[in-house]
This record gives C-alpha cells, sequence and structure tokens, in this order.
C-alpha cells in the first residue's frame, strides 16, 4: 500500500532538521539543567535577560533527548523569548499544572524542557545575589522519581 | 588547535553528509575521504590531549546543501585548498591528504553534474505505507543524531582512557556506529530528509561517571533494539525489514561490547 500524503506535519519536519534556538549560549546570564533519571535525557537552557526589563533578550538550548524533546524544545524556546521572566514562570507552571492532571505519553519530553527553564530561573535570582553554582531540576510529574531522588536540588 | 579541530570537525561532516546526497561511484569515493577526515579528526584530538590540554566537539555550521553534485564537490575542493595548519609530522600528513583529496574533488566535479534530491523532502518509500513512513522517519532522525553522539563520545573517551582493552572496545564501538550512521543517512537521503545532526552538549561527552554512561548506554541499546523490532514488523518492504533485523542483531553484541567494558571498567 502506498503513503497517503503529507506523511509528516511540515513543521514537525522543519523542526527536526532545524531546532529553533539550539545550540550554546558562551555568555548567558542564567543556565538550568533539567534532567529525566529514568531515560538519562537531559536539557540545558541558556538565557540572556534584559536588567531593567526583565525580558528574555535570547534564548539557547541544547538536548541529548528524542525527537519530541527536540520539538517540545524548539517550541517552548519560541515561547519563552521575548517574555518576561515571570510570564515565562507562569507559563511554565500551567505547563506543569497540564501534565500533573492528565500526563499524555510524551509529557515527559516537554517537563524536562519545562524544568531546565525553572532551574535557570533559579540560576538567575542567584546570581543577583553574586552565587555561582549548577541548578538542576529533575522530571517527577511525567515519570516516577527514583526513590530517595528529591527534585529541584541544587547539584 | 581548538580552532583547528572545529574546522576539521565541519570538514568532515561536510565530506561525510556530502556523500550521501551523491550517486553511487562518487558517494564511494567521499566516504573514503570522510573516513581520512575522520582520523585526521581524530589525531588532531589526539596531540591537544597529550600537549595536556583538553579539547570540545564544538563545530562550525556545516554545509550540505547544493542544488547539484558539482557544486557540492566544487564546494569541497575549494574548502580543503584554503586550509592552512602548523608544521610537524601530523601536520605534513593532513596536507598531502587534502591535498590529494582537493585535486581528485575536482576531478569528481568535472564529470556530468546531476541534480541532488536528497532534501527534496519527498518522504516516498515503495511498498510503505503511511504509518510504517511516520515510524522510519521519526527512527531516521533520532538515530542518526544517537550514532553521530556515540561516535563523538566514543572517541572522546578513547582518547582519555588509559586501559587498552578499553580502548579497542570503543574503537570497535565507534567503527559500528560509523556503520549505523552510513546506513541511516542513506536511507535519509532516498526520503528526501537528509540533515547533519544536532551539536552534541559537552555534557554528554564529557560525563563523570564511566559505569553509569555504559549502564545507560545498555539500556539505549535495548531500547534501539525494540525500536529495529517493531519497524520490522510493521514495514512490509522486504528489504527494509531485513535491514532492520540485520541493525537488531548488530545491537545485541553492541551491548555484549559495552558489558565487556563495564567488566574493565570495574577492575
Amino acid at each position: 500500500m502506498e503513503q497517503e500524503s503529507p506523511v509528516i506535519d511540515p513543521r514537525y519536519l522543519e523542526l527536526m532538521i532545524d531546532p529553533t534556538n539550539y545550540g550554546e549560549m558562551k555568555e548567558y546570564d542564567a543556565k538550568g539543567y533539567g534532567k529525566n533519571k529514568e531515560t538519562g535525557e537531559m536539557v540545558v537552557i541558556y538565557l540572556k535577560v534584559d536588567p531593567s526589563s526583565q525580558k528574555i533578550t535570547d534564548i539557547a538550548w541544547q538536548t541529548n533527548g528524542c525527537g519530541t524533546t527536540l520539538v517540545s524544545g524548539a517550541l517552548f524556546s519560541e515561547e519563552y523569548k521575548g517574555k518576561t521572566l515571570q510570564s515565562g514562570k507562569e507559563f511554565t507552571e500551567a505547563v506543569f499544572e497540564k501534565i500533573k492532571d492528565n500526563p499524555p505519553p510524551d509529557a515527559a519530553c516537554g517537563e524536562v524542557v519545562a524544568r531546565a527553564f525553572m532551574a535557570a530561573l533559579k540560576d538567575y535570582e542567584a546570581r543577583q545575589r553574586g552565587e555561582e553554582k549548577e541548578f538542576v531540576e529533575y522530571v517527577t510529574l511525567s515519570c516516577p522519581v527514583p526513590e530517595g531522588e528529591d527534585n529541584a536540588k541544587d547539584s | 588547535m581548538q580552532k583547528i579541530l572545529e574546522a576539521k570537525h565541519t570538514l568532515w561532516l561536510e565530506t561525510l553528509f556530502g556523500a550521501f546526497t551523491l550517486p553511487c561511484e562518487q558517494k564511494e569515493r567521499l566516504l573514503d575521504f570522510a573516513m581520512i577526515e575522520y582520523r585526521h579528526l581524530k589525531w588532531i584530538a589526539k596531540e591537544i590531549v597529550r600537549s595536556g590540554e583538553d579539547f570540545e566537539w564544538s563545530r562550525e555550521t556545516p554545509k550540505i546543501e547544493f542544488t547539484d553534485t558539482k557544486e557540492l564537490l566544487e564546494y569541497l575542493s575549494a574548502k580543503l585548498a584554503a586550509l592552512s595548519y602548523p608544521e610537524g609530522p601530523l601536520y605534513d600528513r593532513i596536507r598531502s591528504d587534502e591535498e590529494y583529496m582537493s585535486f581528485m574533488l575536482q576531478k569528481l566535479a568535472k564529470e556530468p553534474s546531476r541534480p541532488i534530491t536528497a532534501f527534496s523532502k519527498a518522504l516516498h518509500y515503495e511498498g510503505l505505507d503511511a504509518k510504517s513512513l511516520q515510524a522510519l522517519v521519526q527512527f531516521l532522525f533520532e538515530e542518526i543524531y544517537k550514532e553521530y553522539e556515540l561516535i563523538l563520545v566514543y572517541t572522546y573517551a578513547q582518547l582519555h582512557t588509559q586501559k587498552a582493552q578499553l580502548g579497542l572496545i570503543f574503537e570497535d564501538l565507534i567503527f559500528e556506529s560509523i556503520y549505523h550512521l552510513k546506513s541511516f543517512a542513506t536511507l535519509a537521503a532516498k526520503l528526501g530528509i537528509l540533515f547533519v545532526p544536532r551539536e552534541v552538549m559537552r555534557e554528554v561527552y564529557k560525563f563523570e561517571d564511566l559505569e553509569l554512561f555504559l549502564q545507560e548506554g545498555i539500556e539505549e541499546e535495548m531500547a534501539a533494539k525494540e525500536q529495529c523490532r517493531t519497524l520490522s514488523q510493521a514495514i512490509q518492504n522486504e528489504e527494509l525489514r531485513k535491514f532492520f533485523d540485520f541493525i537488531d542483531h548488530q545491537e545485541t553484541y553492541h551491548i555484549e561490547l559495552m558489558k565487556e567494558a563495564l567488566k574493565v571498567t570495574k577492575r
């Protein structure tokens, strides 16, 4: 049987080939890690923030994750760019609420990106206080957390 | 030397992924050249480690999208000719290799040019229904990146281990991943969705715990086996079905190699 057309959403295909904002940022104002202990997936997010408006002026991110994480990262990064830190936080909390109520099968892939953003917010706040450390947040809502692991701990 | 490494990394990917856009006889020639580029890359990285420094797998953005084969071959030939290196036995060897490769690419560029279809997004594979095709595309996107990641991770690990036996296992795994990458990228080119995998994040290859890395790697290989089995069962096309069975069995041996590496690490 021959395939029908279009087989893959063209936007999805585009993001898989060339994910938006993907890469490392050398000079950043905040950096956070999201990790999934069950799958080993990891996302790092870098933010450049305008200090007066608190707007995210630039964002970069990287992952070793699957295709869904890649597409989530690209879409979330588009969402975050231009938002204030506070509205980025509100958006992320809304994502968590949605996952908490009814996690879809690929929820962990979106959650790991959202966790990385929350870790970056913590890093930004710490940097304002003159502290420098690495912030990691773990996926909890869409995957069971391994015994003895606390979320949102600093590493 | 990090800058030279980045240029070489980019050139390796341009040659390798450029090869997948070419007709068969030119493709084989470019794949040989890509292998030489990979060895250069590894030797430069080894020089950096030997000097007491460390290196990163960062790179420039590789350019592989061209409209016809002549354009690609001329681009690669010119790029090879423009590179410069310091003096010394390693760089003399690289210079000599690149002079020859640049000459041969110019020669290939004089052959009749053909349009490149590897980026057409045609998404057609004879005998595949829409569901199988979707599964295949998803698999290729994930596995092309994963094999590239593994090549870089194992190369980095090999250059940093003092254990000869471990080094040999990494060598085997590198060559296995190179073969898988070649097979998957050839399929992607046929479907018109060829792409260069995204950069590998530093945290992935500069891991802190080799044992944990190997344990996670074994789990990933098992997941890849499962994906191959699912694809093999879902796909009607006999050649593709046999291909995924073959890859599935190769993954079984990768797991054995990784278990062996785990044992050596614990010694």
